[in-house]
């Protein structure tokens, strides 16, 4: 579905909207990215067009916004954080990468981030991290 | 199975709450019953745990049918403007089409509505643009069928702390489940400091062992899934193995009615169906039940050329009400199924709003639902402090909410699309309509209880905001072949039976005059006791 830089940034974006930390693992480790993997050759089959372009137009960004990025991945965590919260207010830097429409930016972060919780918030790691996970109490449940 | 007779006593369209009851009764009463389903009988594991794809959140999908691109439904938004839509998007109103309907999945809230729900009209006159009614029997007709739903499909409960209603015959037949709850403690210390009353909620799952199967375990996934042990209680584990243990009962799944026969006199003389080989197939009975839910019963008559003028009108559900509260201290203890605690203290006589409704607390929620509905203001979509926010807040945050009774209007109606048919060619339900305006003054008023409930009970932080108008149907769907003794102005009598149709009997939500302000399913139960009844004796 996604080329090997796509995957980098996707792996990128997805560790800094549910970034890791001293005591809980961020989206990769929890298994976001089988989440897309799964995801886009189902439900999200139709958005895929706009994830690949989406994702390259994040790496234009990088480089727009810094001489010596090759791609968002490269970039330093607060450096794409700020990324990320330029293009949601509709400032881009490479306004070419999302045709001229700085709202695609902002829709493209929006969805990034609702997808990647829903990755996350549905995994064992983030069920646990909020306490949905308690004890099972027998067989069939270990079995569920 | 998927084979029927040509022949049976009863054809029932329809294998939930009502359709469940009435086949257990007609089969153990010795009538040959077909019971047709168009979804399929599911196994824990063919409903499954996706968080994304089931009947509490149905973002990609569901988990209890009906299945697919196969059953389309149209719906209008307020401009009038028409969608087509599928089971789990927004607009279809859907509830679970399995053999045991919703019961399948459902929380199993197992209300008796409030003697005056059953009075609206004569308690708050007719609002303008309302169709609101009494219905033509009351809550003391009701109450033995009430008990006989509590007993025989299985209800925890405390009878003698639900002093809002007449007293009962008899206590429910399980102690409450998780009455001291985190959630049930804090509530229950913030309702007494406001002087109000609360008792444990009702509910169709076993506290204890009970009618062969298991007590609960409390795991999270409640409401919205099947249970591993098989503690909640539906039709599709008391009253259909009922039915079919008399070896006279026949259930037939993956079957999608297409129209009730009748001859050119009153009498309907079958049922004609699609099996699941996409033969269609008429059956003959001497007595049909349509049983498929709120707006698949209305279409079906729709579809047959059965019935008035009234037929399809006065849709409703519920305005869910209520509001968020975040607290300093845990209010989830993670022991499901969760919701504990109510109260009834407006459920009616509220200043200046016609009726109101019950309170509770909430099933333990998935995380996919706080975070996308229930995040506090200000909360960011992303980074770090979302993530330390959840992690913080989960087991702090209470939704205190409830059905808020609805104020039925003629405008909120099924009717049949014109252009959109279904896989099998059938037209397709069409809703159109919103809540009325005093649905709405009521669920603003009802919001502001949730508001003081949650704060007198400790909350820090109190958010959500009430409903505005909108198409009130979904799982609680009910109204569109009310219960009348005039035949202009109501579909079927006080037996459930459609006017005009000596043998036709409807059993589900649909005959509701109104929905009370509580989840109705224990009320459709009742009602399907009292016709299985009524057409054994009669017949």
């Amino acid at each position: 579905m996604l080329d090997d830089a796509q995957e980098r940034t996707l792996a990128a974006v997805t560790d800094r909207m549910v970034p890791p930390d001293d005591e809980w693992p961020g989206g990769v480790e929890a298994g976001v990215l089988d989440y897309f993997r799964e995801q886009f050759a189902r439900d999200f089959a139709p958005l895929v067009p706009e994830y690949r372009a989406g994702l390259d137009a994040l790496d234009a960004e990088a480089r727009a916004a810094s001489e010596s990025a090759a791609a968002f991945a490269g970039l330093p965590p607060e450096a794409q954080d700020a990324l990320l919260h330029r293009l949601e207010q509709e400032s881009v830097a490479a306004p070419d990468a999302w045709g001229g429409e700085p709202q695609r930016a902002a829709r493209f972060v929006r969805r990034l981030a609702e997808h990647v919780a829903e990755g996350f918030y549905t995994s064992p790691t983030g069920r646990r991290m909020v306490g949905f996970e308690v004890e099972p109490k027998t067989g069939a449940e270990v079995a569920a | 199975m998927s084979t029927a007779a040509n022949r049976y006593d009863a054809v029932i369209v329809g294998a939930g709450a009502g359709g469940g009851v009435i086949a257990g009764l007609l089969a153990e009463a010795g009538k040959r019953v077909l019971l047709l389903e168009r979804g399929r009988s599911l196994s824990f594991r063919d409903v499954g745990r996706d968080h994304l794809r089931n009947q509490r959140l149905s973002q990609y999908g569901n988990n209890a049918g009906p299945d697919g691109p196969d059953h389309p439904r149209v719906w209008t938004d307020r401009s009038g403007k028409a969608y087509t839509t599928l089971p789990h998007e927004g607009g279809y109103s859907n509830n679970a089409a399995c053999v045991g309907g919703g019961t399948r999945v459902y929380g199993g809230q197992a209300w008796r509505f409030h003697p005056l729900d059953f009075r609206m009209a004569s308690t708050y006159g007719v609002p303008a643009g309302s169709s609101l009614a009494d219905w033509p029997i009351s809550f003391d007709d009701l109450a033995p069928y009430y008990e006989r739903a509590e007993h025989e499909i299985g209800v925890a409960g405390d009878a003698g702390q639900m002093t809002h209603l007449p007293p009962y015959a008899r206590d429910y037949p399980m102690p409450p489940i998780t009455p001291d709850s985190a959630s049930a403690r804090t509530f229950r210390a913030g309702a007494a400091a406001l002087g109000w009353k609360t008792f444990p909620v009702p509910i169709t799952v076993n506290s204890v062992p009970y009618l062969g199967r298991p007590a609960c375990i409390h795991c999270q996934h409640c409401v919205g899934f099947a249970c591993p042990v098989d503690a909640k209680n539906g039709s599709q584990n008391t009253l259909i193995p009922r039915a079919l243990v008399t070896g006279r009962c026949d259930l037939v799944t993956g079957a999608m009615a297409e129209r009730i026969e009748r001859d050119s006199g009153g009498r309907v003389t079958g049922v004609t169906y699609w099996n699941d080989r996409d033969e269609r197939v008429t059956v003959s009975a001497e007595v049909v039940v349509a049983a498929g839910g709120a707006v698949e019963t209305a279409r079906l008559l729709l579809n047959s050329g059965i019935g008035n003028d009234v037929v399809g009108r006065n849709l409703q559900g519920h305005s869910y009400t209520g509001a968020q509260g975040l607290f300093p201290f845990e209010v989830v203890d993670g022991q499901g199924p969760g919701v504990s605690i109510a109260t009834c203290e407006f459920s009616h006589g509220n200043d200046g709003v016609v009726g109101g409704g019950m309170l509770a607390d909430e099933f333990v929620p998935l995380p996919i639902v706080v975070w996308k509905r229930h995040r506090a203001p200000g909360v960011p979509a992303w980074g770090a402090e979302a993530k330390a926010w959840m992690r913080t807040n989960y087991r702090r945050l209470m939704r205190i909410q409830g059905p808020v009774q609805d104020i039925p209007n003629p405008e909120s109606r099924v009717t049949l699309d014109p252009d959109v048919r279904d896989r099998w060619g059938i037209p397709v339900a069409r809703l159109s309509g919103v809540t009325h305006p005093e649905t709405d003054r009521t669920a603003a008023y009802m919001h502001g209880r949730a508001d003081q409930w949650l704060r007198a009970s400790g909350a820090v932080e109190v958010y959500g905001a009430p409903p505005g108008p909108h198409l009130s149907a979904g799982q609680h769907q009910a109204g569109t072949c009310r219960m009348g003794d005039d035949p202009a102005t109501s579909v079927v009598d006080r037996h459930c039976r459609v006017h005009g149709h000596d043998n036709l009997y409807l059993g589900d939500g649909s005959v509701h005059v109104t929905n009370g302000g509580f989840n109705p399913v224990l009320t459709i139960m009742a009602l399907a006791f009292r016709t299985g009844e009524h057409i054994a004796r009669s017949w």
